[in-house]
């Protein structure tokens, strides 16, 4: 009878506890909700409807988006307003105005455009004619440090604070074959911060974090998003945390909160090619996004593709992530997970306005997808 | 030492096996856009949005004008394949096949970054060269031309 009984009570306990830490432990209290509003752009010869970088931004009370074209090395202004081609800045290779390959931009206002180069490190400043008016190389911080910037895209996009541009940091560890050793960590700035009047630039006091001394961090990508009363909010592929600073100086962590069953990639490889495999049959989180009007995060979510094998693009998988998107407040606490069918939203041409979040539809696999078009369906961020 | 001549079989089985398995998937694909394998020597497939400095070799060699050198471009976005013969005037008139339906990559004939050249013999594939994988491109074309002298 004694032993039923306790046989019982372990039972019970070992289900309460799985029940504490198994799925599902976390209510949905937001969704995105899709509205029946959506931008229809036709679009040139010269423009496609895939960009790895887009700005949104208002000038006297016209909303715009600007595209990032790195085949025609040029900026792409919409009016989304008359939804027409507005501006294309030309960014030239050779000649007076030479500036060299454009990877990234920031459009404060018509008169004065941060554009960026990593490949020389270059930072410059263009007028809508494409004329250079200003440029200065960031190779080394004020106290002759080496910066190591990587590609202002997506998860890692240009941010502007008053006269401060950041740009995110990169780094390997090619000293001890990829493994971040602890000497290493304290070599690995996340940030740089160029004043853009002076040129000056300054490598970050805060590092990797210590979570990834031992890990091999070759490729590993890093995300992050300029979000709430300034605070920078810091994705490291590796690990399944979000590490938010305000300062620059020190981190907070925070576990991501989600109830699909996160299956981060363990292993990075120099190998670009086992590389891509290895992320895209694991979730990884591809993009950060804060919504600075509603005051919420969105993080973007590829799903894994545990089916690999014959007939799968890899560069569709890549370009084209099935993503799910997490919601969180803005203490980055669990709001909700909204999942999207597969196969027709673009997830790296997504922005946000003070009407809700706009998902691009040109999933290339998207049966309605025109190369001729780009399309936006507006999501409406909506209480449950 | 039955044993041993099993193992020796089956070491030079496997790698005919493979080669067996591109030259199927190759024909294959090729078929798709009309063109039969035992009419090219060489099979040069280049994604059209790869590393330009990857691609580049591949594309200026049909300046050469040899018709047994076929060179695919392949990509999602027809503007992309535009692009690449716009800025390339003289692909007009080369022996090549525009793959906008981005299969060769579907296929896995080829990977997103770096095109991939066949070596073909008697309608079946002697080599393959997938530059992805080795940067030695100069090595490379000069086996190209070694291979269409013969």
């Amino acid at each position: 009878m004694n032993k039923s009984i306790i046989y019982v009570l372990v039972l019970l306990i070992l289900t309460l506890s799985c029940k504490k830490n198994g799925p599902n432990t976390f209510s949905n209290k937001y969704t995105l909700k899709p509205s029946n509003d959506s931008i229809v752009i036709r679009i040139g010869n010269n423009s496609k409807n895939l960009s790895f970088y887009q700005q949104y931004f208002r000038l006297n009370n016209t909303e715009y988006l600007a595209l990032l074209n790195t085949i025609r090395n040029s900026i792409e202004i919409y009016d989304l307003n008359s939804k027409v081609l507005f501006k294309t800045i030309n960014i030239q290779k050779e000649g007076k105005n030479t500036f060299g390959d454009l990877m990234g931009f920031h459009i404060v206002n018509f008169d004065s455009i941060i554009i960026i180069n990593i490949l020389p490190k270059v930072i410059g400043f263009v007028d809508t004619a494409g004329v250079v008016f200003k440029k200065f190389k960031f190779d080394e911080d004020i106290n002759k440090k080496r910066i190591k910037t990587t590609i202002p895209w997506g998860g890692q996009r240009p941010f502007l604070i008053g006269n401060t541009l950041h740009l995110g940091q990169i780094w390997g560890a090619d000293e001890s074959s990829g493994v971040l050793t602890e000497t290493g960590q304290k070599n690995c700035p996340v940030d740089v911060s160029i004043d853009i009047q002076s040129g000056k630039s300054t490598l970050s006091q805060l590092t990797y974090p210590e979570e990834l001394v031992g890990e091999n961090i070759t490729q590993m990508s890093v995300r992050r998003v300029l979000g709430y009363k300034n605070s920078f909010v810091y994705n490291f592929a590796l690990l399944k945390n979000l590490f938010i600073t305000s300062n620059h100086k020190d981190f907070n962590k925070v576990s991501i909160e989600s109830n699909y069953g996160l299956i981060l990639s363990e292993l990075n490889k120099a190998d670009i090619k086992k590389s891509i495999y290895e992320n895209v049959s694991h979730d990884e989180i591809v993009d950060l996004l804060y919504d600075e009007f509603r005051e919420h995060y969105y993080v973007l979510i590829r799903k894994r593709n545990e089916n690999l094998g014959r007939n799968n693009a890899i560069n569709t998988e890549f370009l084209y992530p099935d993503c799910f998107i997490l919601i969180l407040d803005k203490n980055l606490k669990y709001e909700g997970e909204v999942f999207f069918p597969d196969s027709i939203y673009s997830f790296k041409m997504v922005f946000i306005t003070p009407e809700g979040i706009y998902i691009s539809e040109d999933h290339v696999k998207n049966p309605s997808f025109s190369e001729d078009y780009m399309r936006f369906k507006l999501f409406k961020l909506e209480k449950l | 030492m039955k044993k041993a001549i099993v193992l020796i079989l089956f070491i030079t089985l496997l790698p005919s096996c493979y080669k067996n398995q591109i030259t199927k998937n190759l024909d294959e694909y090729l078929k798709v856009y009309g063109v039969n394998l035992g009419t090219c020597k060489v099979v040069s497939i280049v994604p059209a949005e790869g590393c330009k400095s990857c691609c580049m070799p591949s594309i200026e060699y049909t300046k050469k004008g040899n018709r047994d050198y076929l060179l695919v471009l392949t990509s999602n976005f027809q503007k992309s394949i535009d692009f690449v013969i716009q800025t390339n005037s003289y692909l007009k008139g080369s022996r090549m096949i525009i793959d906008s339906d981005n299969l060769a990559i579907e296929k896995q004939l080829v990977f997103i970054t770096s095109p991939t050249i066949y070596f073909i013999k008697n309608g079946h594939v002697e080599k393959k060269i997938d530059l992805s994988e080795s940067v030695d491109q100069k090595s490379a074309f000069k086996e190209v031309d070694k291979f269409l002298a013969f």
